[in-house]
């Protein structure tokens, strides 16, 4: 055979893998027009208005995520993360860090299929999960968490409760750091600013504006880990002699609610 | 005695749930009469109070955490291996009062009476 005619089957063979390259390309783009359109068709179903804000691109964790404001997804009934793209629930980093005895890890909370009618149903499940998955990381059981976090984002009527679930797992932090997030995380989701005497009952007994509003009395906590130490205040509690730590802390000193503040913090894996 | 017993940990069954969905009036309510429950078992004395032992291994953490609390006087040791149990656990408002009551055990805070 001669250069010139195996130059030319070369040639030809470039030429047919070429061929077959544009038509995957074509094929590949039509399959792409297709999606477009039908997150298009499932977006104007379920009410989407592309003019809602949205975070910019470079907001850090939120870049992408609508803006705060308005009724929330279950009370609107329209879908509050972008058409075609699931919200995905983010773990921290750690994983496994091991644990010091306790009960062993149980299964974790059952996800209904069809969605909780109620509000309150709905976040009592989300913070179930979030117990459950913080148990399951402070034991690497890497597999049955993967597991449920893939439920927990296949459900979809748990979306709205993602951020909550996340800050849940947030690490203790010194409370230095706790008083710097109450101005440097104002705007993430799933946190709450804490006041370490409490608020109302301060007021109550005449405490001023200026110990209870000051920076030193305020923090700022996940979401849950805020309503199980309120929860925590007003339950009967023999270690305070039989009445709740917020009636016991009646007519106590400024020092002393700093204190049992402070432990309260502890206590609830918030502080350090 | 039995009886007592049963609606003691009946009482820590509920409560657990209370405290997951922070219905602080249900578990309130329910607070009082186990505290009912405690006063008459430490009224007839210690032998009455160790009938709750058993309840150290119950598989409730909050069954586990009240009798923990009722026993820390007559039987330290055990008690602190439970509290330990229920600190670790994570869940709350258990292993908060948990890890109270071993501070409390040990000095660093209260008692708060």
């Amino acid at each position: 055979m001669g250069v010139g005619v195996s130059k030319e089957i070369e040639d030809f063979e470039l030429r047919d893998t070429l061929r077959a390259i544009a038509a995957t390309q074509l094929a590949v783009a039509n399959l792409k027009a297709d999606l477009a359109a039908r997150r298009f068709v499932l977006a104007l179903r379920a009410n989407f208005d592309p003019t809602q804000p949205r975070h910019p691109k470079g907001s850090g964790y939120v870049s992408g995520r609508w803006r705060d404001g308005g009724p929330s997804a279950a009370e609107s009934g329209q879908v509050r993360t972008s058409p075609g793209k699931t919200r995905r629930l983010r773990l921290p980093a750690r994983a496994g860090i091991g644990h010091n005895g306790g009960p062993p890890l149980e299964d974790p909370p059952d996800l209904p299929k069809h969605e909780p009618n109620s509000y309150r149903a709905r976040n009592n499940l989300a913070k179930r999960s979030a117990i459950w998955l913080r148990r399951a990381l402070g034991r690497g059981s890497n597999k049955r968490l993967l597991a449920f976090v893939a439920a927990l984002e296949a459900v979809g009527y748990l979306d709205e409760f993602f951020s909550p679930i996340e800050t849940y797992l947030d690490e203790p932090k010194s409370l230095s750091e706790l008083r710097r997030d109450v101005s440097r995380w104002r705007r993430r989701p799933g946190t709450e600013v804490h006041h370490i005497v409490e608020k109302t009952a301060a007021y109550a007994e005449g405490f001023s504006n200026v110990m209870v509003e000051s920076p030193e009395n305020l923090v700022r906590l996940p979401t849950y880990r805020h309503n199980e130490i309120t929860a925590w205040y007003q339950q009967g509690n023999d270690m305070f002699g039989g009445v709740s730590p917020r009636q016991y802390l009646r007519g106590k000193s400024w020092e002393e609610r700093v204190e049992v503040g402070h432990h309260a913090l502890r206590e609830h894996g918030a502080l350090k | 005695m039995d009886q007592l017993i049963a609606a003691y940990a009946a009482i820590g069954v509920d409560q657990y749930e209370f405290t997951q969905t922070h219905d602080v009036s249900r578990y309130n309510r329910l607070f009082k009469k186990r505290r009912n429950i405690s006063a008459e078992l430490r009224r007839r004395g210690p032998t009455a109070m160790r009938a709750l032992l058993p309840l150290l291994s119950h598989p409730n953490l909050q069954v586990i955490l009240m009798a923990a609390q009722d026993l820390m006087d007559l039987e330290p040791a055990r008690c602190r291996a439970a509290f330990e149990y229920v600190k670790a656990s994570q869940i709350m408002s258990q292993a908060a009062d948990a890890s109270l009551s071993l501070d409390i055990m040990d000095g660093k805070i209260g008692p708060f009476v």
